[in-house]
């Protein structure tokens, strides 16, 4: 298994991939070597770049989506916003909201509602007035 | 349910959200259906820690190591902020108790301390 980790003392902060078999392990190695405090430690799920379960799929790179969604989104108890950057063009509310009820989750509980969309303009270091 | 960090990679920009799933597969079928992004990395929180120590300057300041396999398979990372306490033969045997490399255990070490 592979783990992210970032130890921190002081200011400075460091960030380390290490390989184990299990997490008591990792923070063992850290714990008796390092003076730092583990700030965080990730198991690493899926990797391009580093070949862990990633499987090629037809991604396909383009400029035309330039949008920010800011969506209010509730579940029984919470209330919380999340924000997609680089959203596809062209979807429908329907897809966005199916979608998200489908795969996220606020706090342990499902998402039941979706309250507001709103869109925003990622800034892409262009000024409005040359548009 | 799991908290995931997820590096994006739009264009030459990378980008860093946090989002709360059932597994990285659905994590994976959520940016594929909305972004435009490539996913790059899933990463499962499973600890975060929030207060930090004094730096009193009692360490040694670095290790880099490369750990290898009996097939020469290598991991490489720097350990940061040594403890003054650990020798290399005490480094050594930690290494191999704690981490693999290729899901094996270490037999060859490298180091290069930075004081």
């Amino acid at each position: 298994m592979l783990f992210h980790l970032t130890l921190k003392q002081g200011h400075r902060s460091d960030t380390m991939y290490l390989e184990s078999s299990s997490e008591t392990k990792v923070k063992n190695f850290i714990k008796l070597t390092s003076t730092a405090t583990l700030i965080s430690l990730k198991k690493v799920v899926y990797s391009k770049n580093l070949d862990i379960n990633y499987s090629i799929t037809n991604f396909i790179e383009t400029k035309s989506h330039n949008e920010e969604l800011e969506i209010l989104v509730q579940s029984n108890s919470y209330v919380d916003v999340i924000n997609i950057k680089y959203t596809k063009k062209n979807l429908d509310k329907e897809t966005i909201v199916n979608t998200i009820k489908k795969y996220l989750y606020l706090k342990g509980e499902p998402i039941i509602n979706v309250i507001s969309i709103t869109q925003e303009s990622i800034n892409e270091g262009v000024s409005p007035t040359k548009e | 349910m799991a908290f995931f960090q997820v590096q994006l990679k739009k264009g030459t920009k990378t980008i860093t959200e946090n989002i709360e799933s059932k597994d990285y597969k659905d994590v994976l079928e959520y940016y594929y259906k909305l972004s435009s992004c490539e996913v790059i990395e899933i990463r499962e929180w499973l600890e975060k820690e929030k207060s930090t120590q004094k730096d009193d300057g009692d360490y040694i300041k670095a290790v880099s190591l490369v750990v290898r396999n009996s097939l020469n398979e290598s991991l490489r990372f720097r350990l940061p902020k040594l403890k003054k306490s650990v020798d290399e033969k005490e480094l050594d045997n930690i290494i191999i108790s704690n981490l693999t490399v290729g899901n094996k255990k270490p037999n060859r070490i490298e180091k290069t301390y930075t004081f």
